[in-house]
């Protein structure tokens, strides 16, 4: 796991976590980060919690066998923070994500409040990424990418990209 | 501050959840982000079920810097409980402490209570820094 607090006008990676790393980890580098960023406050912890939605999954693909690395970074690019996630999953799980994806790419914000109760009062499902990307959508306020690509018949690769922008949280 | 025997210390990524024996109240401070939300809130609500069991008053206390989605449904399924017992004539009440230069945290706690009709109160407080 490597860390690079800062900020600067310069687009450049400030934050990369590759796995397998532990849950002490992550929040030690949160911190750090968090720390380290001059910026309204409101704006380090919209960033906080897409960041930990985000790691929460490359922890949980910490432990897989594939010989892809589950990853995650944050990038400065001067307007906006770019959060990219990038690991390894079962291709039902990688439909899952992109559905869920898709489902709230259209939603409004009383429609990503509505849909985030509804799945917060379901029971637990293990292995779903589905309320993390729900939060993300919504609190940054802008479409959620996501891409998939088979590996194998066994595997996918999925990759999220956020976009938390500056201007919206000052 | 007086402890109870009731106590699980704060990491940097679990809040310091315990008792205050001179007020009774049950506070949750700090950061909650486990790893497994739903098995680090185990012991707490066995403890409240007991306490629930005992028909003791609860006063809950919950001053967080930040909480991912899988606490806030444990938090969700801790406040179901409590419901309960209030419906049921338990004595139980909720104070949500927010930063008040974040106003995303007092959203939470209002998303949190949205659907409860627990009594309760949304308190800003002053940066401690």
């Amino acid at each position: 796991m490597k860390a690079h607090p800062g900020t600067s006008s310069a687009s450049r990676v400030v934050l990369e976590i590759r796995g397998p790393v532990t849950q002490a980890q992550i929040a030690a580098a949160t911190a750090r980060l968090i720390t380290s960023l001059v910026a309204p406050r409101q704006l380090k912890h919209l960033l906080k919690t897409i960041f930990v939605e985000m790691a929460q999954n490359v922890l949980k693909h910490s432990q897989n066998t594939s010989a892809i690395p589950a990853t995650i970074s944050i990038t400065d690019t001067g307007d906006s923070f770019t959060i990219h996630s990038r690991n390894a999953a079962s291709p039902a799980a990688a439909r899952q994500v992109a559905e869920i994806v898709s489902d709230t790419d259209q939603l409004s914000r009383t429609g990503l409040v509505r849909i985030r109760r509804t799945e917060l009062h379901k029971p637990r499902q293990s292995g779903c990424a589905g309320i993390g990307l729900i939060e993300i959508r919504r609190k940054t306020a802008s479409p959620v990418a996501c891409s998939i690509s088979p590996l194998s018949a066994d595997e996918s690769l999925v990759e999220i990209t956020a976009t938390l922008r500056k201007q919206a949280c000052s | 501050m007086l402890m109870s025997t009731f106590e699980i210390p704060a990491t940097d990524y679990t809040p310091h959840v315990f008792e205050d024996s001179k007020t009774g109240v049950i506070w949750f401070k700090g950061e909650a982000y486990p790893e497994n939300a739903s098995a680090y809130f185990q012991p707490i609500m066995e403890w409240i079920r007991s306490r629930i069991a005992e028909k003791q008053p609860l006063k809950l206390a919950f001053s967080l810097d930040y909480l991912n989605t899988s606490s806030t449904k444990a938090l969700l399924d801790l406040l179901a409980i409590l419901e309960i017992y209030h419906q049921q004539g338990g004595k139980v009440s909720v104070i949500w402490y927010y930063p008040c230069d974040l106003e995303v945290m007092k959203e939470t706690g209002e998303e949190l209570l949205h659907d409860f009709s627990l009594p309760r109160l949304l308190e800003p407080v002053g940066r401690l820094t």
